[in-house]
């Protein structure tokens, strides 16, 4: 989003040279064009370029604070609708369509009478870079406001209004000391007499709109969507996706078509397929091979999770929860106890890739992520937190999926297993609790701010719950009074 | 918080001239001045306490942060949910008094198994929770009790000896001992009519 937002607005700059504004800037700074001589235009020059990037910081990151502080906050339906405005917008440009509203206002001449020089173009620099003052050449302009206040990051505001600063300050220092030479007045021309130009730029414009919009598209609720209700305990694997349907049985999902299982503890992964068929009795097929079945016992109501080597269980009894593992088609294998919990600490369903398998651990010491190594035997924490709450985690390859819940929101978080790479957030839901105003109401707001979340959101009516992962997307399920609904999430 | 600084009432006497509340109490100190009660109005202080964001906090020290943002805790200094009084977790859910999350209606939040989802921490606010955040280590020292909503509320400072508050500026003294100087507020909701 920052490189397309940060080119987008560059651009914009750029385009605005052609105003009415943008040509008088060139010939004022050039060194013919003032009466100052070369020194005074390069004087000029030094003082217009920092106040096009004051006004350009003004406006866009004073948009994004504005945006911040009414909570526009980057997600629900602001940016969505600043994405289709942007996309709207991209059209337009790309059909040349006049540009609406537009500001018929230049610059005060007056200033480079009555102003010392320096600071006469200063101000310019300030009224060209703020963007609504004066003649606006590309509808991208406006459309950086609706993002830059949609958004609600004021990082990404600095950066627009940077880059459209520049945008607008650096065409003007480049041409206007070359102004008096064949090669500028060439330029200037070109400029001038070939609208051809102009267009291109506006199409320009208008593909970074579209970046964009791209861009906004993958956030939060827009690209996923429902897969099915009731549903629980989803689980992928070979292109197949599976998850219960309460007590009558489970879906299975492969290219669109939606096989109906008669088992309601089942659960796939790598290219395996276990499910309870009778009582304490697990059986481990293959899924899309001819590899060989096994059978395994394992009591009933445990929570099933298998892989192509492993399979896996937790079992809950009266003195807490219990993780299991067992590696099939080994002799004399034993199933193995991974995990132990006791007391008001639960630990989550398990979920396997390969040889390592993931659990969470909750209760009121905090929550961790643990992977343990099976084949090696080891066990290393991968996240601890006593504020926030990790749930239900799944696995493949490398990239760890998760639920995170905090008191101001709940997030699916795709991370990578002991990497240092930018953990992603792929689904935002609001915060479990009802959060009040954090002030009372008819009282200031001052002294409100560090108990406050940033963004605020409204209550979620549903919890994020269990999760699977595949290749090109997350799952996870919504639970609303003990119901859940499964989410397909794009990665 | 008696010995504040006289920068702090000056912009404490600002804040409040802007306050709704700061209007009534410069109307009702009119009405005594005009009635003869001139002496009487500089010396009382309103009943019911005014100010800052929320009833009976005055000065300008911010809340400790709260699950659900109003710092209202209980006697022992855990989370309540301001509107009622209910207890809720370090995620902001409601609790029972094991601790478990419920609904509004208090019953237990179960899975689509029907375990009953996993308990999360219950962190008193200043006491456990600041030393987490900002590491420093806290005190509850003296508290002060104001009229607010018809009830007798005690307003609690968060004592630690740093020199800057919750805010990010210089911290006051206010309620705390011993060179102790308020880190954040909340308040404790009596049961008590006023």
């Amino acid at each position: 989003m920052l490189i397309a937002l940060a080119a987008a607005a560059f651009l914009a700059g750029v385009t605005g040279s052609w105003s009415p504004c943008g040509f008088s800037m060139l010939t004022t700074l050039a060194p013919g064009g003032n009466g100052q001589g070369r020194r005074g235009s390069a004087l000029g020059l030094a003082a217009f370029a920092p106040g096009a990037l004051l006004g350009g910081v003004a406006s866009f990151a004073g948009l994004a604070l504005l945006g911040h502080a009414v909570n526009a906050g980057g997600h629900g339906a602001l940016p969505a609708l600043a994405g289709g405005l942007a996309l709207l917008a991209a059209l337009a440009e790309a059909g040349n369509v006049r540009v609406r509203p537009q500001v018929r206002r230049q610059v005060p001449e007056r200033w480079r009478f009555v102003m010392p020089f320096p600071l006469a173009t200063f101000a310019y620099g300030v009224l060209l870079g703020l963007g609504w003052t004066t003649y606006v050449l590309t509808l991208a302009v406006w459309v950086l406001f609706a993002l830059a206040f949609a958004l609600g990051d004021p990082a990404l505001g600095l950066a627009a209004g940077l880059a459209f600063g520049l945008g607008r300050a650096l065409p003007i220092v480049l041409l206007a000391p070359v102004l008096d030479t064949p090669g500028g007045r060439r330029t200037v021309a070109a400029m001038a007499e070939r609208p051809g130009i102009l267009r291109g730029l506006r199409a320009l414009d208008g593909a970074a709109l579209a970046a964009c919009a791209l861009a906004l598209a993958p956030t939060a609720a827009a690209r996923s969507r429902p897969l099915g209700a009731p549903a629980a305990d989803p689980s992928t694997g070979a292109g197949y996706v599976l998850w219960h349907v309460g007590d009558r049985g489970s879906i299975l999902l492969h290219g669109g078509a939606r096989q109906a299982l008669p088992l309601p503890d089942a659960a796939i992964g790598g290219h395996r397929f276990a499910a309870h068929v009778a009582r304490s009795t697990v059986v481990v097929a293959p899924l899309g091979t001819r590899a060989r079945t096994y059978t395994a016992t394992v009591p009933a109501g445990a929570a099933l999770a298998v892989s192509d080597r492993w399979l896996a269980w937790r079992r809950t009894t009266h003195r807490g929860d219990r993780l299991y593992a067992l590696r099939f088609g080994a002799a004399g294998e034993r199933p193995r106890l991974v995990a132990a919990s006791g007391g008001r600490t639960s630990l989550s369903r398990p979920a396997l890739a390969g040889d390592r398998l993931v659990f969470a651990t909750a209760g009121p010491r905090g929550s961790t992520v643990v992977l343990a190594d099976l084949r090696r035997r080891r066990r290393r924490t991968l996240a601890r937190a006593v504020e926030a709450q990790y749930a239900e985690p799944s696995l493949l390859g490398d990239r760890l999926l998760v639920v995170r819940t905090t008191a101001c929101d709940q997030e699916l978080v795709l991370a990578r297993v002991g990497g240092r790479a930018r953990r992603r957030v792929l689904y935002h839901a609001g915060p479990l609790g009802a959060r009040d105003e954090s002030h009372e109401h008819g009282y200031s707001r001052q002294g409100s701010e560090p108990t406050k979340c940033h963004p605020e959101r409204p209550r979620a009516r549903s919890i994020l719950w269990s999760t699977a992962l595949a290749p090109r997307a997350a799952y996870v399920i919504l639970l609303t009074g003990g119901r859940g609904r499964l989410l397909r999430v794009p990665r | 918080m008696p010995s504040e600084p006289a920068g702090a009432r000056l912009a404490d006497a600002a804040a409040a001239a802007t306050s709704r509340r700061g209007f009534l109490d410069r109307l009702a100190r009119g009405l005594m001045a005009v009635t003869g009660g001139a002496a009487v109005a500089r010396a009382v202080k309103p009943g019911e306490a005014e100010a800052f964001h929320f009833c009976g906090h005055i000065y300008t020290t911010a809340s400790c942060p709260h699950p659900t943002g109003i710092p209202r805790v209980d006697l022992h200094g855990y989370p309540l949910r301001a509107k009622d009084g209910r207890r809720v977790d370090d995620l902001g859910r409601l609790v029972d008094h094991r601790g478990r999350p419920v609904d509004e209606r208090g019953r237990l939040l179960r899975d689509p198994d029907g375990r009953v989802v996993p308990e999360a921490p219950r962190t008193r606010i200043c006491l456990d929770g600041i030393p987490r955040r900002y590491h420093h280590r806290t005190y509850l020292d003296g508290t002060w009790h104001r009229c607010c909503g018809g009830h007798v509320r005690r307003l609690i400072d968060c004592c630690s000896y740093s020199k800057v508050r919750i805010n990010g500026d210089a911290s006051l003294t206010g309620y705390c001992y011993q060179g102790r100087r308020v880190f954040c507020v909340m308040y404790y909701q009596t049961k008590v009519p006023c």
